[in-house]
């Protein structure tokens, strides 16, 4: 009798030892992930952000050889300010959130590769050594951009793939580890801007 | 039937991740930081090239990698040369790594020209100083088909941009700031519980000095931990990189790459 008292407390302490473990090697993993995608996050704001901030250098440089650009120039300055106002808090990237940032970035990509294409018609311009310095600048933050969203992508995956899987599943909705969003390829305007030399 | 389409398509998923893989030609071995793989320099240019850049490494654990292909598996030869950075793990743990590819020009394709610089080497190597080095001492001289001097100049331009950026001994013995502040602190309690026993312990003199001696010994052989750590930490590095030729390269240490830099044809 006082034996099977004691095997079954044994039983009962094991147990509860094993959910506590596995609870907590689950949500541990969960918070781990979900600070390398936050990490991940910061290095994509990083190059749009350096993006954002060559443009003011570009327009001015532009504009003193481009006067009939304006209206071209005009689309930039808003597109930035528009994917500048766009911010997301990095504890919650939802695909809505995520989706909302891409298409002002994408639009000021879009913005940026028609001025691009204007200037080919300024050849002052393009021999004007600051303002190929200015492009080889925004060419490698382009190359920068894509290969931040693609290890973004790769984190996230990694993260969603953890908590999405059963059973920890449900450790996930417990503690509210939600999905993050995913960059999208190509989304119809999206074409980085292509500097020809 | 059903199961055969299975197998097809499994074969065919199969190869498609054999495709994709093959884009990138695999980690080279024994690691050599020159790579032609077009095959257009000659074996004197390459063991020049390589000597010099494996003696900067040994001085600098910077990593200046060259590669040449025929072709670029369809994608770009930014992307191309940054998934060779990546991959390959050129630069050491401060990302300090660059390659340089090369595809040469032929008949009917242009000839492209990509560099690629880890995130450590991107303050030292802008985009706009790595366009000059493309446009300016690369391409005239590919255009006239002497791509030893094109590649050549650029690794000396690059070698020049990043010298005392980072010293080869920074890499072995990385102790962080934290770490230290902790040694320290550690041996000032050592040293003030030693300073209470040497002032307490004049009553019991056998006693106190046994106790004195423990903790000044214990003290001592932390300084000399202290001291080896660096030394083993050498070794152990210099181990992980074995099986390189005989005073050859070492071997690529693990850097990483966010695209920093740009491609230019000719």
């Amino acid at each position: 009798m006082k034996k099977s008292k004691i095997v079954t407390i044994v039983i009962i302490v094991a147990i509860v030892l094993a959910i506590y473990l596995w609870f907590k090697s689950g949500y541990n993993a969960m918070v781990m992930k979900q600070e390398a995608v936050q990490a991940q996050w910061a290095q994509v704001e990083n190059v749009y952000q350096r993006r954002a901030d060559l443009i003011p250098n570009l327009v001015a440089t532009v504009k003193g050889y481009a006067e009939h650009e304006q209206g071209t120039l005009t689309a930039v300055i808003e597109a930035r300010a528009k994917a500048t106002g766009v911010t997301i808090d990095p504890s919650n990237i939802t695909p809505e959130q995520l989706a909302q940032f891409q298409e002002a970035q994408d639009q000021l990509s879009g913005a940026l590769s028609r001025l691009l294409v204007s200037i080919e018609r300024y050849p002052d311009l393009k021999a004007n050594e600051n303002f190929m310095a200015l492009q080889s600048q925004l060419e490698g933050t382009e190359n920068r951009i894509t290969v931040e969203r693609q290890k973004f992508n790769e984190t996230a995956m990694d993260y969603n793939q953890y908590i999405r899987k059963f059973p920890r599943n449900i450790i996930a909705s417990m503690f509210d580890f939600e999905k993050v969003g995913y960059f999208k390829a190509q989304a119809g305007s999206e074409v980085a801007p292509k500097v020809e030399f | 039937m059903l199961k055969k389409y299975f197998c097809l398509t499994l074969a065919l998923i199969f190869a498609g991740c054999i495709g994709l893989a093959q884009k990138i030609p695999a980690r080279p071995v024994p690691p050599r930081l020159v790579n032609d793989f077009a095959d257009i320099l000659s074996d004197k240019q390459e063991r020049a090239l390589e000597h010099k850049l494996v003696a900067y490494n040994d001085s600098t654990s910077t990593q200046i990698c060259v590669v040449t292909v025929t072709s670029l598996g369809g994608t770009t030869s930014d992307d191309f040369a940054y998934q060779i950075g990546e991959k390959w793990g050129v630069g050491t743990k401060n990302n300090n790594g660059v390659v340089i590819l090369v595809k040469p020009k032929t008949a009917d394709e242009l000839g492209d020209v990509s560099i690629q610089v880890g995130y450590g080497m991107e303050p030292y190597v802008t985009d706009a100083v790595n366009y000059g080095i493309r446009t300016k001492e690369m391409i005239p001289a590919f255009k006239e088909g002497d791509y030893y001097r094109g590649i050549n100049n650029a690794v000396n331009a690059i070698i020049g941009l990043a010298s005392g950026a980072y010293k080869a001994d920074k890499y072995a013995d990385d102790d962080d700031p934290a770490g230290l502040i902790m040694v320290g602190i550690i041996f000032l309690i050592i040293y003030l519980v030693l300073r209470a026993f040497t002032k307490g312990g004049k009553g019991g003199a056998g006693n106190a000095s046994f106790w004195r001696g423990l903790l000044w010994g214990i003290l001592l052989s932390g300084f000399g931990r202290g001291n080896n750590r660096g030394g083993s930490n050498w070794g152990s590095s210099g181990g992980s990189w074995g099986g390189g030729s005989s005073g050859g390269f070492g071997g690529f240490g693990g850097g990483h790459f966010g695209g920093g830099g740009g491609s230019s044809k000719w």
